[in-house]
């Protein structure tokens, strides 16, 4: 038996037979560029999603916060300050779980408006203002470029001072490092009633500001940062003590975030929330990012997974049935070669080597079809989720493990199917098949 | 005493058509040849010549009898080893020459060495050596479907040499050609047969080609009624 010389005659007969070879193909093409799409696509989004996670370094975060009780009595929902996460429950909060806890991170809104510096009397750019502590900005997600971050002092002293993004540096004042020091002239419009409405800060840190890929299409809004009682004190709120909606922590490394805020939940609502009649705390973490993304994946992956290996098995039928007409049509050229001393078994091979060629051909080129598949899916998923997204850029890796499966699965599925008529065509007898008109 | 190549005692052969409806076509054949004889047989249509040619190519065992190709009892052998004889021992001429289509001259006189587990390179040489031999090295390349009647016979002749075989069935080889190609054949056949020392068993219509042979066995029905060496004038 001679494979270089099988495979050589496979190809010819599916040269010869252009047209038909191909619609044979159909049905693995589109099941293995199915799988090829599932498996691309699905990597890519638990890559990115964890990619993401990683890049944050807040594997380990929970955001806590408020949510009605289903059998509230209250007739009118409004949030009281009563109802809200105080600075004390927090305290409290951090006494309790010690170590467990890597640190805290609360923020309070103060608005948003336009900013703009008296320099240059440039254009207004639109602003949001965060109140921030030194704690949760270091927990946090963003990258000290130039100066320093809001600071406890900054804090007591309720001083106005801010740190801006890199690029609003670069746009008002030419660099991040000019930016520093100087004064820039905030005017909230939106969001809590503000006691003063136009106000001066003074620049004292510029973080990195990372463009997203579709950022250009939008217009920008720079979040900037400021010290959290300077926010509370803006928005009228007590400038000693904090309430929030929600806040965020970060677990200790090695503590299971399930578990911890599962004992966040009960703490806070057996005892600061037992008696309220309105309102409970309740959890959100990576994880159950994670789960909805993979539960979405799943089902996805079935629906994809059902077509794939149900265009697989007729694939594989087609296959079986171009094989058999094959067969028939060229009996008398097996009868030729077994004339010439071919023995059964290098009948049966040559059949098989056909199958697994046309099958072969077939999964490379779906494939090749699943990964434009997957790469053009990941470009529309960014369009249209690019504010979900917000600049995350989806990484399709056509991972090699797939193709290799892909291609070795086609190749099987050209021994399975194209065994049956392989041995049929092994088992003519050979006066038959010479005579075969 | 020469060798005997082919010795065959009281072969049958039955064919079952439909269930119960035996239809022997070959009733009791015996003869023997020698190694180097060329033999021709003739007879009627459905007279059982290509029957006979098939049991002796070990295409097909017989129902009965006893044959022994070179030595090797036929009837008693396996598929496997059938195939093993046919590819190392008998080579075979068709009437309709039966060329592998889409597959070039060359391709068709390697595809028996291919079978035997001869290399590509051993192959390619010793089938060009064999097409130059029947004066066909310059269609090398070409497909069946380029080449005429005459040039498909020889190139068919190649590959049924090319494993030097004891034997050369042929079976009609001239019956599809006109009479100067077919003249052309017979000269390569008698080439064959003169300076190689061939055995050659030639199934044929024609009364004068049969008389160019060394021997012509006669089939009527399923029976030899003339087994009579040419004299030669
Ligand atoms: N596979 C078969 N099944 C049934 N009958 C067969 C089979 N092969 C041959 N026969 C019968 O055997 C008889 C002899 O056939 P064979 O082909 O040997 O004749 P032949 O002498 O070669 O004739 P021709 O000169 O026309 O080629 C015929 O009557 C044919 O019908
Ligand atoms: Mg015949």
């Amino acid at each position: 038996m001679n494979l270089i010389e099988n495979i050589a005659v496979a190809f010819n007969g599916i040269k010869s037979n252009k047209m038909r070879s191909f619609l044979t193909m159909l049905g693995i093409i589109i099941g293995i560029s199915a799988v090829i799409l599932i498996t691309t696509l699905g990597t890519m989004i638990q890559n990115t999603f964890t990619g993401t996670i990683d890049d944050l370094g807040v594997t380990n975060l929970v955001q806590v916060m408020l949510q009605s009780k289903p059998n509230s009595t209250r007739e009118q929902m409004w949030m009281n300050q009563s109802d809200l996460i105080s600075d004390t429950m927090i305290e409290r909060m951090k006494e309790r779980f010690g170590d467990e806890i890597e640190s805290v991170w609360v923020t309070t809104s103060a608005g948003r408006g336009t900013i703009n510096n008296d320099v240059n009397n440039d254009d207004d750019f639109a602003v949001s203002l965060t109140g921030q502590t030194t704690e949760g900005l270091e927990a946090g997600l963003t990258d000290l470029l130039e100066g320093r971050l809001i600071s406890d002092e900054d804090n007591a002293k309720m001083r106005y001072v801010i740190n801006i993004p890199s690029d609003l540096a670069e746009t008002m004042f030419g660099s991040s490092r000019a930016a520093l020091g100087q004064v820039v002239t905030v005017n909230i419009n939106q969001g809590w009633q503000a006691s003063t409405n136009i106000m001066d800060f003074t620049v004292v840190g510029v973080y990195e500001y990372e463009a997203g890929m579709m950022s250009g299409l939008f217009s920008r809004t720079y979040e900037c940062d400021i010290p959290i009682a300077t926010a509370r004190r803006l928005t009228g709120g007590d400038p000693n003590e904090g309430y929030y909606q929600y806040f965020n922590l970060i677990g200790a490394q090695g503590v299971s975030v399930s578990e911890l805020s599962a004992d966040i939940v009960e703490f806070f609502n057996n005892g600061f929330y037992k008696n309220n009649d309105a309102y409970q705390v309740t959890t959100y973490t990576m994880e159950d990012d994670l789960a909805t993304i993979n539960s979405a994946l799943s089902l996805v992956g079935f629906i994809l997974g059902m077509i794939a290996g149900v265009s697989l098995l007729v694939g594989g039928i087609g296959v079986m049935n171009i094989m058999l007409v094959s067969v028939t049509e060229r009996t008398r050229e097996i009868g030729v070669r077994k004339a010439l001393g071919a023995p059964n078994t290098a009948i049966r091979f040559q059949f098989i080597v056909e199958s697994v060629i046309l099958c072969t051909i077939g999964g490379i080129i779906g494939v090749i079809l699943g990964v434009i598949l997957a790469i053009a899916t990941g470009e529309i998923m960014m369009l249209v989720l690019a504010d979900q997204l917000g600049g995350i850029t989806l990484r399709s890796n056509p991972s090699a493990g797939a193709i290799a499966i892909s291609v070795g699965f086609s190749m099987a599925i050209g021994v399975f199917f194209g065994y049956y008529p392989a041995n049929k065509a092994a088992k003519l007898d050979p006066i038959d098949a010479l005579r075969y008109e | 005493m020469d060798k005997m190549i082919i010795h065959m005692e009281n072969i049958y052969k039955s064919f079952y058509v439909g269930t119960p409806n035996e239809l022997e076509i070959l009733h009791g054949l015996s003869f023997d040849v020698p190694e180097g004889q060329f033999l021709s047989v003739v007879g009627q249509s459905g007279s059982g010549k290509s029957t006979l040619m098939n049991l002796i190519g070990a295409l097909d065992r017989p129902t009965g009898g006893s044959y022994v190709l070179d030595g090797l009892d036929v009837a008693k052998t396996e598929d496997k080893t059938l195939s093993e004889i046919r590819n190392k021992k008998i080579g075979f001429v068709f009437q309709t020459f039966n060329l592998i289509s889409r597959t070039s001259a060359l391709k068709n006189v390697e595809l028996p060495m291919m079978y035997a587990g001869v290399s590509q390179k051993e192959r390619t040489e010793r089938a060009k050596a064999m097409l130059d031999m029947v004066d066909m090295s310059d269609r090398l390349k070409h497909m069946p479907n380029e080449l005429s009647g005459g040039q498909k016979q020889r190139v068919a002749i190649a590959r049924a040499m090319i494993n030097n075989p004891a034997i050369i069935l042929a079976d009609e080889p001239t019956g599809a050609l006109d009479t100067k190609t077919g003249r052309m054949v017979m000269d390569l056949f008698h080439k064959l047969h003169n300076e190689q020392g061939k055995t050659i068993i030639l199934i044929t219509h024609n009364p004068e080609l049969a008389a160019e042979t060394e021997r012509i066995i006669t089939l009527a029905d399923g029976y030899i009624t003339s087994d009579e060496a040419v004299v030669k004038s």
